[in-house]
């Protein structure tokens, strides 16, 4: 099974839109005066939350193989009944289970791995904390490192959990 | 007009990168999931240090190369997913490979790409 090409598209048009937006709002930040290391947090930290969101609206809804990793996080008890996340759903013929799965790998392409995975950046914090290093910004290289992880996690943890009160797991 | 275009671009290839290493890593390797996105972000690292370190600040190594291409080859949502499950199921060993090999790999290796970059692309080159 090669990578659907469609897939590809996918991921590479949320790319290009999460990479503008990232960089939109460097350019803000840099007007503003914010230090560029801020605003790379600020962008990590609502990517995250916008992940956790995302990642629990587009499983939930479409997901029908059982093999859901929202089955490895808090929000599973909620998801208990939903058939096809957590536990496979044998009433599902096999031509609606692959439509299903090509659907979530469209739409996560696009969303998660694209354009959340495109907004958000590795590269670019790693570069600011060796920056903020390099010119004895010691404390802020320690801050950047320690609020980019502790608050990314969270971010994700609360946007799990907006999505857990604010979307209802239906089904049709 | 030519920033933005080189940005967008740049932000198409290093996504689609990224989602095809993961790809790659699924399919040749029995590693963790998470595995995937730490390739991507060790070798954005690396790139973005090389970049950072050259000479040249024109808009081709700053906006395509540097925001587009190693910002999206890049991600931190998804390892901050990936740091989320790991806690979550309590898998400690995996949790300090995953943070370590992140943070200890791809901190240095931005310093390296950079020492590499100002050799290569660098005023004086």
């Amino acid at each position: 099974m090669s990578p659907p090409l469609s897939t590809v598209a996918a991921v590479a048009i949320g790319g290009s839109i999460g990479a503008l937006l990232r960089h939109g709002t460097e350019r803000l930040a840099a007007e503003a005066g914010t230090p560029g290391w801020i605003a790379i947090l600020l962008v990590n930290v609502v990517g995250c939350a916008a992940m956790g969101f995302s990642f629990f609206w587009l499983e939930s809804r479409l997901r029908r193989d059982g093999g859901s990793r929202l089955g490895h996080l808090h929000v599973r008890h909620h998801l208990r009944g939903t058939r096809g996340v957590l536990e496979e759903d044998p009433t599902i013929p096999p031509p609606e289970l692959a439509r299903a799965q090509r659907q979530l790998a469209i739409r996560s392409g696009l969303l998660l791995t694209g354009l959340l995975g495109g907004l958000t950046t590795f590269s670019s914090f790693g570069l600011d904390v060796v920056t903020l290093a390099e010119t004895g910004q010691f404390a802020q290289a320690g801050l950047d490192i320690v609020l980019s992880l502790g608050l990314g996690v969270m971010g994700i943890l609360v946007g799990l959990e907006l999505g857990r009160r604010f979307l209802r797991p239906s089904r049709s | 007009m030519l920033e933005l275009g080189l940005v967008a671009f740049g932000g198409a290839l290093g996504a689609a990168l990224r989602y095809v290493i993961g790809l790659l890593q699924v399919r040749l390797s029995d590693w963790p999931g998470w595995t995937g996105v730490l390739i991507a972000n060790l070798i954005g690292s690396l790139l973005i240090g090389l970049a950072a370190g050259s000479a040249d600040g024109g808009p081709w190594t700053h906006a395509f190369l540097m925001v587009g291409l190693c910002g999206a080859l890049t991600t931190f949502s998804a390892l901050a997913l990936d740091l989320t499950v790991l806690i979550w199921i309590g898998a400690w060993r995996q949790l300090g490979w995953c943070l370590g090999l992140s943070l200890a790999g791809g901190i240095p290796l931005v310093v390296l790409g950079q020492a590499l970059g100002q050799i290569w692309f660098g005023a004086a080159a």
